[in-house]
């Protein structure tokens, strides 16, 4: 990793910083996080995976 | 050497915080209050670190939604949760450096680098000032970010051994051990015969 040295580099105000906060954001980023990972965990629950058999096993037959 | 003391909290404050913690993970909706009250102090870490401020400002926020994420493995040891957040922009912020290939910024301090430079028992001249510059941007990672850290962002050995998860004493060691490095590597460099 290359560095790069500042000396005293400006820094954004306090108040331009708190008005970056974008807590929507980040939350809908969190929920759709969690929908993907309850959708590809259902994908691997007992019921799912029953119906995965299920192809497989018609697959095998009409080959 | 005077330090930012904003980091530390009251034991009550301490278990109070861990209450919107616990609610947090609940509903991550009552993480509100603790994004508000980090977000800032998150965001100039990871500034601190970074050449580009839309770089910064998406890494702060994909810390607060790693935060929020992995908040269920999130366990109080009685520190601010702060330490915690610290600890994954770290990471974040090393990962974005590694993917994206751009520079990891080193920003120091003038009234830091006196401090260092006193401690070095040199004297504070441009030349000498300069040296120690370089000597610091060659230091590895994990010295360079104690150094940072204890100088340039005047945090407390409390606050970079909590963050860095190793004791006070261990972050007021190894800086000591750091600043005898500079200080050989100094004489080295200033007087090469040796």
């Amino acid at each position: 990793m290359k560095r790069k040295i500042t000396i005293n580099r400006n820094i954004p105000s306090k108040n331009w910083i708190n008005a970056q906060q974008d807590f929507n954001f980040v939350i809908n980023r969190v929920n759709s996080k969690k929908n993907y990972t309850s959708k590809l965990r259902n994908w691997f629950s007992p019921t799912i995976a029953s119906n995965w058999i299920t192809i497989i096993l018609l697959i095998a037959l009409f080959n | 050497m005077q330090t930012n003391s904003r980091f530390h909290q009251t034991p009550e404050q301490l278990l109070s915080e861990n209450q919107w913690v616990e609610a947090a993970k609940l509903n991550p909706v009552r993480f509100e209050p603790l994004y508000k009250k980090y977000y800032e102090q998150i965001f100039r870490y990871v500034y601190n670190r970074m050449e580009d401020v839309e770089d910064a400002l998406d890494v702060t926020a994909m810390v607060f939604v790693k935060a929020m994420t992995k908040l269920n493995l999130y366990e109080f040891r009685g520190v601010p949760f702060s330490s915690w957040l610290f600890r994954i922009a770290m990471s974040e912020v090393y990962q974005h450096l590694k993917d994206t290939s751009k520079n990891r910024l080193v920003n120091v301090d003038v009234a830091g680098m006196r401090d260092v430079v006193d401690e070095l028992n040199e004297d504070e001249n441009e030349e000498n000032k300069q040296l120690i510059i370089q000597l610091i941007g060659k230091l590895p990672e994990k010295e360079l970010q104690l150094i940072e850290m204890r100088y340039f962002e005047k945090r407390s050995y409390k606050e970079i051994g909590e963050i860095l998860g190793i004791s006070e004493n261990n972050a007021k060691v190894r800086s000591f051990r750091i600043l005898e490095k500079l200080k050989r590597e100094f004489k080295v460099s200033t007087n090469p015969k040796i």
